[in-house]
């Protein structure tokens, strides 16, 4: 029997080829699509799920609490792995990494010289919590020795080819280190990533523990079976117990007091294999995924599905009353009605396997280009994964029952009757159905391509909105510290004709900024802010406007003075900024307690110098001539077209003054766009399928259109005769296809709108969501219907009504 | 084997009732072969449909082998198509997509009959008809009278006790007429197959041995047919 519904099946998709062709294309396409956001989705929440205790595993974070606003951490003060180890039973173990992925080091083995990013540092028992595997050396004990380094496989490669990595010394930022051990690298699929790794005990910082600043990746194994909220409700004693005596020490006031004037540490564990999707703090160590996003690939893949599958269902009622005959016919012979479901479902099961044999062929082709969009490296592992097959397997079968039921249901109700008095018709029931289907299909379309307007509309606001500085032209250099003397390079770049201005600063817009705290002379109230350091030309560089006060000066002696932007002047309530006296109080390298008085010269506008998630917070900006002061980076100004040839100059000036290094530099405003890459693939993502998604369904009108103009034929045949014209009909065809669109549109519109006023809610600065992003979704939806459905018009219009009207 | 006690069928239009079968009383017993004439909407055609099952009747009685056909489920009148009622078409309605052999085949598939057993049911049937050579053409690369043929071939093939024809010759001519009625009567005396047939043809009904006529949805005389 099976075979004979096969062959039914194939012998009639073979006749109507036109109807199978469109089904067949459509099907693919988006089970095309629908595999390849699986791989995604699948790739997405793979993430750190590989570590053998994984289940007990949690990274500790810090949601940071400030009279004004709330920031969230990733990293955490590095005193609290070790006491927190201690005071809670039912932390098992804890371990540190350390490490800031946008600070660059240079590593030097022999002659090879190469620029690292990934440079972190780990305590001993580091791979006792995370089980990363070993190629050479020991994992307990490789980090106990200062001076010695773990590599990556790859790293290990990159550096010493094929001799043994292990006992070689290479040279990180100019201190030697020993390799001692070659570690798997880090797979994609972790939060986590680092190419090479160092013993914390050379990092000096960590000798006095520390509870109040920022500086570790904290993780924590708990006992097996612990709920992560009793061992969270335990910790803000710890907090108390350590850093209330060290805020006492450095404020001058009390912890209650402090938390009374609004400020606040909470600490929550975040289960290692969700940092991925749930986590985005500041500093984390890459940047992480987004659990909103994986949602919305879901539901694409599954609307995208239903498309294609709303395009069988369509067709095959369309169809019905050529399959009525055969229907009829089948029940006169004795059929019942569960042989006729059967036959149906066995055709469109086998049009969906037909269809997923040329989506693996789509995928195969459109991977390397959808993995380039979405930075992945996916792949669909016919044979490499066992799981795959089954998995398609399922896949045809699902589809193939869920687009086939309806129809097999609906065709296999007709009647024998109908046949056996030769003629049928298609009944307004399946109409009403078809043309819902239709609207469902433009609806989604149309909530798509709002989509892809409205992500585009925010990421080009985003890249005009005003940041209070200028980032066009403006190239930076780093790792000032190789540059031998930096006044004098300073000077050979203002040299540079196409150099207009250039100066130093500790980081740039978008980087790390590190935590001031001042009080005002014999007050208690504190304010907490973001900090770096500037030279003297940093806001003429930077094009920043200083709307009080003056800005550091070559003129003055600017060691003890600082600048506020003027949220902090408001968050401080200072009704005279200038002239006004901060005190900060910090602990030394040896524990000692600094105090030092700085006086406001200057309020700066507020410019963005974080993402625009965020609103701009309070800001303090040193001198690079004090104490806290240092330089890191240099934004040079220019003035060209021929950028090609300003760069040429500026790395000459380079090798002059740093012979030997690698000169490196980048864009502001590219570096500032790198900010928003998630939003920007997710954007281009999101294009990618709503225009496969507008493609399937007008596959689908496509088809409809087909079949509606055939079944008009002779009514079309009739009114060319009595005198309609050419374009009365194809005004005649279109109308109802119009029509159907229209009442997407309303449907699409509070729809989409709602659902995009949730996504801009992410940003602190928005576009506004404009009539014009939908009606423009409208009408491109429109468009494309009516061209797919033209083409059929003007075709049956064209028709010479003795054709058609010859069979009767 | 066959009685059917004032069957009416019409359709209602606002006030009026247009009675296409009116208070048709009629037995057939077995073994008989049966024409039913008349011009042109005289519900001939509907007649035949009520005795294959494929309508209902919209007031009155049918009996098949003492069974009310009128109380039958949907699955139990399947179940007698697929046993008891054969049906040739006047335009053959063989499937399209489907060879001689497979078309013939279908009806043994509905009754689940063993492969082995159903190869040399067609194999019969094709040898009795003398379509061997056939077998693998579809309907398209055939006459009319060989699809009807292979139509009349697929009714027989589940040895139904009753075979219903609509018009089985309106679409062929003379000569391929004359085989299918001998076929027919052949059927009818050898096998004792009953037969019903529509035809508008007094010749075609002459292969018979009982006419019905009708005119506007009632019988007007029905006696056995006197041939031999």
């Amino acid at each position: 029997m099976l075979k004979n519904y096969l062959k039914i099946a194939f012998r009639s998709l073979r006749k109507n080829k036109a109807y199978t062709i469109i089904n067949v294309l459509g099907l693919s396409f988006g089970l095309a699509c629908c595999i390849m956001i699986t791989l995604y989705v699948q790739e997405e929440t793979s993430y750190d799920t590989f570590y053998e205790n994984g289940d007990n595993i949690y990274r500790m974070v810090l949601e940071r609490k400030y009279p004004n606003h709330v920031s969230y951490y990733a990293i955490i003060p590095g005193g609290f792995s070790e006491v927190l180890a201690e005071e809670i039973s039912e932390v098992k173990q804890s371990t540190r990494l350390i490490g800031f992925s946008n600070f660059s080091a240079i590593v030097k083995y022999e002659d090879k010289v190469f620029e690292e990013y990934y440079t972190f540092s780990a305590d001993s028992n580091f791979f006792s919590v995370l089980d990363f595997d070993f190629v050479q050396g020991d994992p307990s004990s490789a980090l106990k020795n200062p001076n010695t380094v773990i590599l990556t496989q790859s790293t290990a490669t990159k550096y010493f080819g094929n001799e043994n990595p292990v006992g070689k010394n290479i040279e990180v930022n100019g201190n030697p280190i020993e390799v001692v051990g070659v570690m798997e690298d880090i797979p994609e699929n972790s939060h986590i990533k680092f190419d090479f790794l160092s013993s914390s005990t050379n990092l000096g910082f960590l000798n006095n523990p520390n509870y109040i600043s920022f500086s570790s990746y904290t993780y924590l194994e708990l006992e097996p079976g612990t709920n992560k909220d009793e061992v969270e409700a335990k910790i803000p004693a710890v907090v108390e117990k350590y850093a209330s005596s060290q805020i006492e020490q450095n404020l001058g006031i009390s912890y209650s007091e402090y938390q009374a004037a609004g400020n606040g540490y909470v600490y929550t564990l975040q289960p290692i294999s969700d940092i991925h999707l749930i986590s985005n703090l500041e500093s984390e160590i890459k940047p992480n995924g987004n659990i909103m996003y994986v949602y919305i690939f879901i539901s694409i893949g599954a609307f995208i599905l239903l498309l294609a599958g709303i395009n069988f269902v369509n067709l095959a009622t369309a169809k019905s009353a050529e399959r009525a005959q055969e229907v009829g016919l089948r029940k006169v012979m004795g059929s019942e009605r569960k042989h006729l479901i059967l036959q149906f479902l066995t055709e469109s099961t086998f049009i969906t396997f037909v269809s997923l044999i040329l989506g693996i062929a789509v995928i195969q082709l459109a991977l390397p280009f959808f993995n380039n969009l979405a930075g992945k490296s996916l792949e669909l592992g016919l044979l490499s994964n066992t799981l795959t097959i089954p998995a398609l397997i399922f896949i045809v079968l699902f589809v193939g029952v869920l687009a086939g039921l309806y129809p097999a249901f609906y065709i296999s109700s007709l009647q024998p009757i109908e046949v056996v008095k030769g003629k049928f018709k298609s009944n307004s029931k399946g109409k009403w159905l078809r043309n819902g289907l239709v609207v469902f299909q433009f609806s989604i379309s149309m909530i798509l391509i709002s989509g892809t307007l409205v992500v585009y509309n925010q990421m080009e606001f985003i890249q005009n909105k005003k940041l209070g500085f200028n980032k066009e032209n403006v190239l930076v250099l780093e790792r000032l510290n190789v540059v031998n003397e930096l006044d004098s390079f300073r000077n050979a770049l203002m040299n540079i004709t196409q150099v207009t201005s250039v100066s130093t600063s500790s980081t740039m817009p978008g980087g790390y900024f590190f935590g001031s705290q001042f009080q005002k002379p014999g007050e208690s109230d504190v304010l907490t802010t973001k900090s770096l350091s500037v030279d003297d030309y940093y806001f003429e560089t930077m094009d920043t406007k200083i709307t009080e006060g003056r800005a550091f000066s070559e003129d003055f002696n600017d060691s003890l003075n600082v600048i506020l932007n003027e949220t902090a002047v408001k968050t401080f309530g200072l009704e005279n900024p200038i002239g006004a006296t901060l005190t900060t109080t910090n602990p030394d390298q040896n524990g000692n307690i600094l105090s030092i008085d700085y006086t406001v010269i200057g309020v700066v506008d507020d410019f963005n110098f974080e993402s625009l998630r965020t609103n701009v917070t309070p800001l303090a900006i040193y001198s690079n001539e004090s104490q806290v002061g240092f330089a890191t980076f240099m934004p040079i100004r220019f003035e060209s077209s021929n950028i090609q040839q300003t760069v040429a100059n500026i790395e000459e000036t380079w090798e002059l003054y740093a012979p030997g290094e690698p000169f490196l530099y980048s864009f502001l405003d590219s570096d500032l766009d790198r900010m928003y890459k998630s939003e920007a693939v997710s954007g281009t993502l999101l294009a990618f399928f709503s225009i496969l998604a507008i493609i399937i369904a007008c596959v689908g009108l496509f088809g409809l259109a087909a079949y509606m103009a055939f079944q008009r034929t002779k009514e079309i045949g009739v009114r060319k005769v009595l005198g309609a014209s050419v374009a009365g009909i194809i005004i005649l065809l279109s109308k109802e296809f119009t029509k159907l669109v229209g009442v997407s549109f309303i449907v699409a519109v509070p729809v989409s709108w709602y659902l995009m006023n949730n996504w801009l809610d992410n940003f602190a600065y928005q576009t506004e969501l404009s009539v014009w992003t939908f009606l423009l979704s409208g009408i491109l939806a429109l468009g494309v219907a009516l061209l797919t459905v033209s083409w059929q018009s003007v075709k049956a219009a064209l028709t010479n009504p003795v054709n058609s009207l010859k069979s009767e | 084997m066959i009685k059917l006690t004032n069957i009416d069928k019409y359709l209602d239009k606002k006030f009026q009732r247009t009675y296409i079968l009116k208070d048709i009383n009629l037995e057939l017993e077995q073994g008989e072969f049966a024409s039913i004439m008349g011009p042109s909407g005289a519900g001939k055609s509907t007649l035949l449909n009520i005795l294959g099952f494929l309508d209902d009747a919209n007031s009155g009685e049918y009996h098949f082998f003492d069974e009310p056909v009128h109380n039958l489920s949907e699955k139990q009148k399947s179940q007698y198509h697929k046993s008891h009622i054969g049906f040739v078409f006047q335009a053959y309605h063989l499937i399209d997509e489907l060879t001689v052999y497979e078309n013939i085949e279908m009806p043994l598939l509905y009754r689940k009959v063993k492969g082995s057993e159903r190869k040399g049911m067609v194999a019969e049937i094709l040898d009795r008809f003398n379509i061997v050579a056939k077998k693998d053409l579809f309907p398209h690369q055939l006459s009319g009278g060989q699809q009807q043929l292979v139509g009349v071939a697929r009714a027989l093939i589940g040895s139904p006790k009753l075979i219903l024809a609509d018009e089985p010759t309106g679409n062929l001519h003379s000569d391929q007429a004359t085989e299918i009625m001998e076929l027919f009567q052949k059927l009818n005396k050898e096998e004792g197959v009953t037969i019903v047939q529509v035809t508008h043809s007094e010749k075609m009904a002459s292969y018979g041995n009982r006419i019905i006529k009708m005119k506007d949805g009632m019988l007007l005389e029905n006696f056995p047919h006197m041939a031999d």
